[in-house]
């Protein structure tokens, strides 16, 4: 009886709680229509400002095609050369900042030092590391790898040591207690853990950086966004679309076989998820 | 009776594919062995086309001799191609740096490295040289200045926070009418409910080309594409936010809904229930806790991207951080991406600990 009670009471809390949540959003969502100004009659009304930009789309002056290639394929490099330079960085940096492999007080004191700085890192967007390295090394797609290479190196080391944390404790002391020191326990009883997830990560880390290489551009950091936002800039919209259109293809292509490989190593190889229809 | 065998495309295809990848691999090796003979022999660049220093033939002779690598490796058996599409075993006592993929991919990997070093233009040399020349950057990065934090700064008309605040609402306005948007295009986008009828696999495949299409295009492109139309502020930047996100929560909401378990729907389907009723009772209870978890993830990434997104005219804090960049205050830039850093931060953190409860 007793605890019939107490049982409703708490379903009585839990659904006072949730209609304050509701309340809550929605009051943020009202308040938040009235100050940002989304008026959807102005994507009606000024459509006309933006007819220019929809009839490049009809006739795109193809005569940059070639240009717009070697961009791309100078875009590509540079998302592949920051991934490969983080990795090394960040696989160091993640067994440094695994809370289960640092316990002595020094450890831990690295531990919070690696993991603290990570989060600072990765919480300053690509493009304002760009303006940095920028101001640094100056403009090319130096400073756009090294900006996509330091925040890589940052989100990795999160992500991955995320990971170790999270092993299995069994092929460790199995290890250990054959007697092997620790860095036998490192390589014997932790990394056949991680390589696939390891992997797997990377192949999305270079998905993202293949993306943010395309806007990296806008503020100096090279590649095609950088070719793409001066002919915006020049109201040169025919040139621009061409532009579009091959980063369309590039990021498409790059997500679809990153998403690809990821499955099979994730999955082992082959096994396919449940399919039926309704 | 044996039923005479129809003739598909996937039959032509199947054999070819294997063929097909190892001659892109033996191209792509031929590709950088040329860019990088003529980075160090000749002082010109390898464009894709045009001004390769190759003579027309020698193109003809690349082209072949490819080919002719192509067929020699599928021959003698030292294919990756065969391995990887038709999923041939390695034997287990072979190291995985000794198998032909492991072999393929070293070599690929160091080639790729070395072709993107050079064309990246890597100068490892520069960032020491030019390190006392960003001096008064880090010296005014580590000095905030916060005057205008809840000053109004006269320039902009309006205070840091406020324009923070600005840049919560935006990305909480995107996330929120994204991912209702995004609920009924990721049915529409789901193969397993699309499947069936001619007109089905229709909508199927116009409505992932379209979410497809729309998440490629980062969310900054969009910004500019808002900019144009509506004009600068705060409101292109939430509908450049909008769309990008609606596009991507579609797709990992229809991929959500393919996976979804078979016993419930059978279960709805036995009762005689209609399809509006199956995706109701049978669907939609298997996937909304996911769906929660990567609204808040995509409220993450909203709120990082509309801290820069007035780069290109979005509105939001970022109007401090270049306007001042752009008068070169390291200062008050200093003050204004510590505001960016810790909200971020804490933002992660907690849609991270929210995720964490739902899933």
């Amino acid at each position: 009886m007793n605890e019939d009670n107490r049982v409703r009471d708490r379903s009585g809390l839990i659904f006072w709680r949730n209609v304050a949540v509701a309340l809550l959003f929605i009051g943020a969502f009202v308040v938040a229509l009235n100050r940002i100004n989304l008026d959807l009659t102005l994507l009606v009304k000024n459509f006309p400002s933006t007819l220019k930009l929809w009839s490049a789309f009809a006739k795109p002056d193809w005569s940059v095609l070639g240009e717009g290639v070697t961009l791309l394929i100078k875009t590509l490099y540079m998302a592949f050369m920051a991934t490969a330079l983080a990795l090394p960085f960040a696989i160091v940096l993640s067994f440094l900042g695994a809370k289960n492999l640092m316990k002595s007080p020094v450890a831990k004191a690295i531990y919070t030092g690696v993991r603290g700085t990570a989060s600072i890192i990765r919480s300053i967007q690509p493009i304002i590391w760009a303006i940095i390295f920028v101001v640094w090394v100056r403009t090319g797609p130096f400073p756009g790898v090294l900006a996509l290479w330091i925040h890589s190196v940052a989100d990795m080391t999160k992500l991955f040591s995320e990971r170790v944390e999270s092993i299995d404790v069994g092929p460790m002391e199995a290890i250990r207690a054959t007697g092997a020191g620790k860095l036998l326990v490192l390589i014997y009883g932790v990394v056949p853990q991680i390589v696939n997830p390891y992997l797997s990560f990377t192949l999305y880390r270079l998905d993202i950086n293949v993306r943010m290489a395309t806007i990296i551009g806008i503020v100096g950091g090279g590649g095609i966004g950088m070719r793409l936002y001066s002919y915006i800039r020049k109201w040169n919209f025919p040139k621009a679309v061409v532009m579009t259109m091959l980063i369309v293809i590039m990021v498409w292509g790059i997500d679809y076989l990153s998403s690809r490989l990821r499955e099979r190593i994730e999955t082992g190889g082959g096994e396919k998820t449940q399919e039926y229809s309704i | 009776m044996k039923k005479p065998r129809k003739f598909t495309f996937p039959d032509l295809a199947e054999p070819l594919k294997p063929f097909l990848l190892d001659w892109m691999i033996w191209g792509y090796i031929a590709y950088t062995v040329i860019f990088l003979l003529n980075s160090y022999w000749y002082t010109q660049y390898v464009d894709w086309y045009g001004s390769i220093t190759l003579k027309p033939w020698s193109w003809a002779l690349t082209v072949l001799g490819t080919f002719f690598c192509a067929f020699i490796s599928e021959r003698y058996g030292i294919s990756v191609g065969l391995k990887t599409i038709k999923g041939l075993r390695r034997s287990p006592q072979k190291s995985w740096a000794l198998t032909n993929w492991g072999i393929t991919s070293v070599i690929l990997v160091a080639f790729t490295f070395w072709v993107g070093w050079l064309t990246t233009d890597m100068e490892i040399g520069v960032i020491a040289n030019r390190a006392p020349k960003t001096f008064h950057l880090w010296h005014g990065l580590s000095h905030p200045d916060f005057t205008h934090l809840i000053n109004i700064d006269p320039e902009l008309e309006d205070t840091i926070l406020g324009s923070l605040v600005d840049t919560l609402f935006m990305a909480y306005l995107a996330s929120l009418i994204g991912g209702i948007l995004a609920a009924p295009l990721g049915f529409l986008g789901a193969r397993n409910i699309m499947s069936g009828s001619w007109f089905r696999k229709s909508i199927f495949y116009i409505t992932r080309a379209f979410f497809n299409v729309i998440r490629s295009v980062e969310s900054l492109l969009w910004a500019i594409v808002f900019a144009i139309w509506i004009g600068w502020g705060p409101a292109a930047g939430t509908f450049a936010l909008l769309i990008h996100s609606m596009a991507a929560l579609a797709k990992l909401f229809s991929e959500q809904v393919e996976s979804i378990k078979k016993g419930p729907i059978e279960a709805i389907q036995a009762t005689g229930a209609s399809f509006w009723q199956i995706i109701r009772y049978g669907a939609v209870p298997q996937v909304v806790p996911q769906y929660t978890a990567f609204l808040l993830y995509r409220l993450d990434i909203n709120v990082r991207m509309a801290t820069v997104i007035a780069l290109v005219g979005g509105g939001g804090i970022g109007r401090f951080f270049f306007y001042y960049k752009s008068q070169l205050d390291w200062n008050q830039v200093g003050a204004v991406t510590i505001v960016i850093a810790s909200v971020v931060w804490i933002l992660d953190w907690i849609s991270g600990k929210a995720r964490e409860k739902i899933v």
